[in-house]
């Protein structure tokens, strides 16, 4: 099953990097690739909100790479997208091939959706062994309130 | 080979070409820049426009000729005619509106326009001096209505006050910085 749009480049970028670069170059070179807006790559402020009274700061700067492009090729095409927390932008710009030849149902477009669900359980490992962590760090606080009780 | 090849027009190196060759000619006014082994078939008024324009600036294109893709790539912001630092325009369409003409304390916020002209050598000769001409230089814009060099002397009236026009044709351009005198309109 396919995750949500939004989630596609994120879980392709998790997956084997080589396969990645092999599939969407193959896409690449039988389809017409023509891009949309400058692919940019560079730095932008990250927005953040605390937790306690929720105001909005500036955490820092984090690389950012975004690509825009339309993919058409003989059984289709379709506009495709990707921005992403890297400075690379060879693999954002084959991350959103991928997005397009996935929005446009390609023949690929299995091949794409296995190295998505790799991607995804790459991501799901890793957001496991960060809860775990995590969960170390925590702590309980007890109230005096509480002990009067 | 790079993953995604860009259209000539918008590699950073035509944007180097661009820029030098705009800039002699913005120095010698009545000279004319050909762009075309630079063009790849665009207009030259896009690629001044490409060459000026970042996400920092301000543009009013009055033609429509401007497609969402080429928006994109200027990466520039759209605002009002009044408001733009940057505007396209057609020459041969009097210009009906008011643009920047800067401060005395900023005087380089006056707008910068690009006309787009039939062709900058085979219309009605005009007689150029000022900085940059050593005594005279001609220039004949061809699709340029009469009423753009009143409108030209009334907002460069108050030097240094003003605006700065880029002729432009299909593939050539040529720019009358606000200093330059035109006679023979």
């Amino acid at each position: 099953m396919r995750p949500d749009r939004e989630s596609w480049a994120s879980a392709l970028a998790s997956a084997d990097a080589a396969k990645v670069a092999a599939l969407a170059d193959r896409i690449r070179d039988r389809a017409t690739v023509t891009p949309l807006a400058p692919p940019r790559e560079g730095l932008m402020l990250m927005q953040a909100r605390d937790s306690v009274a929720g105001a909005a700061f500036h955490l820092g700067e984090i690389p950012m790479a975004r690509v825009h492009l339309r993919l058409t090729a003989p059984e289709g095409g379709a506009e495709g997208g990707a921005a992403l927390m890297s400075d690379d932008l060879a693999l954002v710009t084959r991350l959103a091939i991928l997005d397009a030849a996935l929005c446009a149902d390609l023949p690929e477009a299995p091949e794409i959706e296995a190295l998505m669900a790799q991607g995804m359980a790459v991501r799901a490992e890793v957001h496991a062994r960060r809860a775990l962590a995590l969960d170390r760090t925590r702590v309980d606080f007890q109230l005096l309130s509480e002990d009067d009780a | 080979m790079s993953v995604l090849d860009l259209p000539r027009l918008w590699r950073p190196e035509t944007h180097q070409a661009l820029f030098r060759r705009i800039l002699d000619v913005a120095a010698r006014p009545g000279q004319i820049a050909d762009l075309s082994d630079l063009l790849d078939d665009r207009a030259a008024a896009l690629a001044a426009l490409a060459t000026f324009c970042d996400n920092t600036q301000m543009l009013a294109d009055l033609t429509g000729a401007l497609s969402d893709t080429d928006l994109a790539f200027l990466d520039v912001r759209t605002a009002p005619v009044d408001q733009a630092g940057f505007i396209l325009a057609r020459g041969a369409e009097a210009p009906r509106f008011a643009p920047r003409l800067g401060t005395l304390d900023a005087p380089e916020g006056g707008a910068t326009i690009v006309v787009m002209l039939d062709s900058l050598t085979d219309g009605t000769p005009l007689t150029l001096t000022g900085p940059g001409i050593a005594a005279q230089a001609g220039l004949s814009p061809s699709g340029l209505a009469p009423a753009w060099l009143d409108a030209r002397a009334r907002w460069c009236a108050d030097f240094p006050m003003g605006v700065d026009l880029v002729l432009a044709d299909q593939t050539r351009l040529a720019v009358l910085p606000r200093t330059t005198k035109i006679k023979g309109a």
